[in-house]
């Protein structure tokens, strides 16, 4: 009788159904998830570095950014591609030229920039031409005089458009 | 009278979708749009450097050549060559630039000359950035409550205009 038991709850265990996860919830999420993702999602592939002590203003375009040489101005110092070239509390001997329009240091910089990548399309055809455009991270509280001299700089280096990087308006 | 129900119907199995694929798929998909997400929306407003030509304008085509003086009290618009001041905006109560007036300007401006689309950015003060950018704005762009203005294409279609002088140049970069 008592082996006659065992081997019936070995048959009775057996029997049992595995358990089926209901993942119609995570469903739900994942494509909630999804959604929000697509939305937030940036095709332009370009990464913008917003270094501390740059507050972006806020504008109502929508224009996504374009490919190009990076300069984030904050009030102590000058970027160029995520790599300080001037920093205000250690002044070079000779900082500005042209009647204190040119910034001496970004200028070379720039011009660094802009023969390296004339050299690289020399080098192979399959490299961008040098497009001009330079991407200008800047302060929001930074006046006109240094957006001036940041901008002939620019020019004087043979940068001919200038993106203004800006933060969406709902953000 | 209902019939019996036939159990040989009862009997047959609900066929289950297996999801194991698609989720694997879907879980990849996130990962990728988590790495790539951009949570702060950032955009990017277009000037290019102004170009002095000794070239005369086709005599045929008159320039609106629109320009913005911006000094302390106002912004002046200025129209042609040679410049011919059209009208000032002041301040509000605020002590802001009146934009809502210079925007409402420009749309009336723009359906006048809708295949101009430069402006001339001339900031005789030492405004703020952010100041400026507003401006910007103010001069570029369309909002959903201003009227509707189309523009004959290359191909001659009328399309929607979605913004106003886009073509944005600081003039007095050079001096």
């Amino acid at each position: 009788m008592r082996h006659r038991s065992i081997r019936f709850g070995k048959m009775r265990r057996s029997r049992k159904a595995v358990p089926e996860l209901d993942i119609t919830s995570l469903l739900d999420i994942l494509v909630i998830m999804l959604v929000f993702l697509l939305h937030s999602y940036n095709s332009s592939g370009i990464i913008l570095n917003v270094p501390k002590g740059i507050q972006l203003p806020k504008s109502a375009s929508q224009a996504p950014n374009n490919a190009g040489v990076i300069v984030q101005v904050s009030p102590q110092k000058i970027w160029v591609d995520d790599q300080i070239i001037l920093d205000l509390n250690k002044l070079p001997s000779r900082t500005y030229d042209h009647g204190g329009r040119r910034i001496i240091p970004l200028f070379n910089e720039l011009t660094r920039k802009k023969e390296m990548a004339k050299r690289i399309k020399k080098g192979s055809d399959k490299a961008k031409p040098f497009s001009g455009v330079i991407n200008f991270v800047i302060d929001k509280t930074l006046k006109y005089n240094y957006l001036k001299r940041l901008m002939y700089t620019a020019a004087e280096a043979g940068y001919k458009q200038y993106k203004f990087v800006v933060l969406g308006e709902n953000f | 009278m209902y019939r019996i129900p036939s159990r040989r119907r009862n009997k047959r199995e609900d066929t289950k979708l297996n999801l194991t694929p698609i989720l694997d798929a879907v879980f990849i998909f996130i990962f990728f749009l988590l790495m790539s997400a951009n949570f702060i929306k950032i955009f990017e407003i277009n000037s290019n450097v102004p170009i002095i030509s000794s070239k005369s304008p086709p005599p045929a085509k008159k320039p609106l050549a629109l320009t913005l003086q911006i000094s302390h009290t106002n912004i002046v618009v200025m129209t042609g060559i040679p410049s011919v001041v059209r009208r000032s905006f002041g301040k509000n109560q605020d002590g802001e630039y009146d934009l809502e007036s210079l925007h409402s300007y420009l749309v009336n401006l723009k359906k006048r000359y809708i295949q101009e689309d430069s402006v001339i950015l001339e900031p005789l003060v030492n405004i703020s950035y952010e100041k400026i950018v507003k401006i910007m704005d103010t001069v570029r762009t369309l909002k959903n409550t201003d009227d509707a203005l189309y523009k004959v294409n290359k191909s001659g279609i009328e399309e929607r205009l979605k913004l106003l002088f886009d073509k944005i140049i600081f003039g007095n970069l050079m001096s």
